[in-house]
């Protein structure tokens, strides 16, 4: 993963409950209902991934599992993987759930994300590859970023062999780049 | 701690099917001059020489660019001949898990021959109907290769796939397979550690044996065999032996992430000889155990 990967900035950027284990000077801005500008010892607020990996090291702060790791929403899963909206509860689900099992050893999590991404996986396999230039806003809504990519990539490559097999690849077009600045021109010339 | 997240793929990860086409240009075709001219000599080879009525076999580069010239015709391959396209298209129907050997490039062959020499092709029409039914089957067998992509295997296998073919799912089938390595990745090195451990310290096999009754099977290695040889840890935190010797001492350790299923108590594990690795052997510490363990 890249350092400059803006997926993984932003899975670093989720929030995960947590219990403070100390009191915390001057950090009340991270628990929201506080009224104190310090945190107590014992309080449950939600802090960004990247802030809880970093004070759970030190013992600052225990994780929590977020209610969508937790076993009713493990049971969903399990049950029927597709009609759940995922992207709802956290769009970057499977790495948020591997990152945090991780840490906490929680073995069996990743096989309940692994199965729920296959059952899902199978119905991007079918969609991706036979929407075709019909709408699929309504395929993607409860994928998360990673299932979403993972369709466009289907779709870019199903169209792409529609294309080749009509020889539209051998038209000359302009790249997208270049039509985007003349229109830009255009528009700074009104 | 790599995790790669499924990215689209740029301009540059992937081909395009113009590409690929490029690529199969350097395919071998037979073409029949309808000009005489000495052996051309170029970098890449010598083509010719050129008689008017004798066969000779140039690159397909070539071949393309003597008939849009009308300097020769093209001699059409022998797979692409309707009767043996008709019979390679039988069996490919008739087996559902194996690919007929066809040319690597046989999809952008066939299509730059039927785009270009269409009139030295003998019924044209019949070869591309049944080179387009021949492309559909075996898409079909593809679709069902990437369904059967489930994460316990590390692969699956595609023989005889036509560089079209590969370059239409590449993309989607590495970022599948990446997000699968992700999701499947703590558990090999859960398994991976534990079986260090386990040569490390001979474990009791009574003990082995009733936990490894407990473990739900984890896929890939489901024997009861394997599972006693790879054991996952199946102690609540469970970070390392380390970690779980100290939250057997200390009952008051809040068990964080509940698991799927209901697990039996694991039982107090002796403290493995050597402690120094073992903390960090499953890649992660649990932080509130190395903190009462300080």
């Amino acid at each position: 993963m890249a350092y400059y990967d803006i997926d993984a900035i932003l899975l670093d950027d989720q929030i995960v409950p947590a219990h403070f284990n100390t009191a915390a000077m001057d950090l009340g801005v991270l628990d929201p209902s506080t009224p104190s500008p310090h945190i107590d010892q014992g309080t449950e607020t939600d802090i960004p991934l990247w802030l809880a990996l970093s004070l759970a090291k030190r013992s600052i702060v225990t994780l929590r599992s977020p209610s969508f790791f937790g076993e009713s929403f493990q049971a969903h899963l399990l049950a029927d993987a597709q009609v759940l909206n995922i992207h709802d509860k956290c769009p970057f689900f499977y790495e948020l759930g591997v990152k945090l099992a991780k840490l906490t050893g929680n073995w069996a999590l990743p096989a309940v994300l692994k199965k729920a991404f296959h059952t899902r996986y199978l119905r991007i396999v079918d969609t991706s590859i036979n929407l075709g230039a019909a709408d699929y806003s309504e395929h993607i809504r409860k994928l998360t970023t990673a299932e979403r990519n993972l369709f466009h990539l289907g779709h870019a490559a199903a169209a792409e062999v529609l294309r080749y097999k009509t020889r539209d690849t051998d038209r000359l077009a302009a790249s997208a780049v270049v039509t985007r600045k003349r229109r830009r021109a255009a528009l700074g010339k009104k | 701690m790599t995790q790669p997240i499924v990215k689209q793929a740029s301009v540059l990860e992937s081909f395009g099917a113009s590409e690929v086409e490029f690529l199969s240009e350097d395919a071998e075709a037979v073409v029949v001059p309808l000009f005489r001219e000495p052996a051309i000599r170029l970098l890449a080879g010598t083509y010719g020489p050129f008689r008017p009525g004798v066969p000779l076999t140039v690159p397909l580069w070539l071949a393309k660019q003597l008939k849009k010239q009308k300097k020769a015709k093209i001699q059409p391959p022998e797979w692409m001949d309707v009767d043996s396209l008709r019979a390679t298209y039988e069996a490919e129907q008739a087996d559902p898990l194996y690919f007929e050997a066809l040319p690597y490039h046989y999809v952008e062959i066939a299509s730059q021959l039927l785009d270009v020499a269409s009139d030295d092709i003998p019924d044209a029409n019949s070869v591309r109907e049944t080179i387009e039914d021949i492309v559909e089957v075996r898409h079909l067998k593809i679709m069902a290769g990437m369904r059967a992509l489930d994460g316990d295997s590390p692969a699956i296998k595609l023989n005889n796939l036509a560089a079209m073919e590969i370059n239409s799912i590449r993309s989607f089938f590495i970022a599948t397979m990446d997000h699968y390595a992700m999701l499947t990745e703590p558990e090999l090195s859960a398994r991976r550690s534990s079986t260090r451990e386990a040569t490390r310290s001979s474990t009791t096999p009574a003990r082995a044996s009733s936990e490894a009754s407990s473990v739900p099977p984890t896929g890939g290695l489901s024997t009861a065999r394997a599972q006693r040889k790879f054991r996952p840890r199946t102690s609540s935190t469970g970070a390392g032996s380390r970690a779980s010797a100290a939250s057997a001492r200390s009952s008051e350790t809040p068990s964080r992430f509940p698991s799927a299923r209901p697990r039996p108590r694991s039982r107090p594990r002796p403290r493995p000889r050597s402690t120094s690795s073992a903390a960090t052997s499953a890649g992660s510490v649990d932080p509130s155990t190395i903190w009462r363990a300080r």
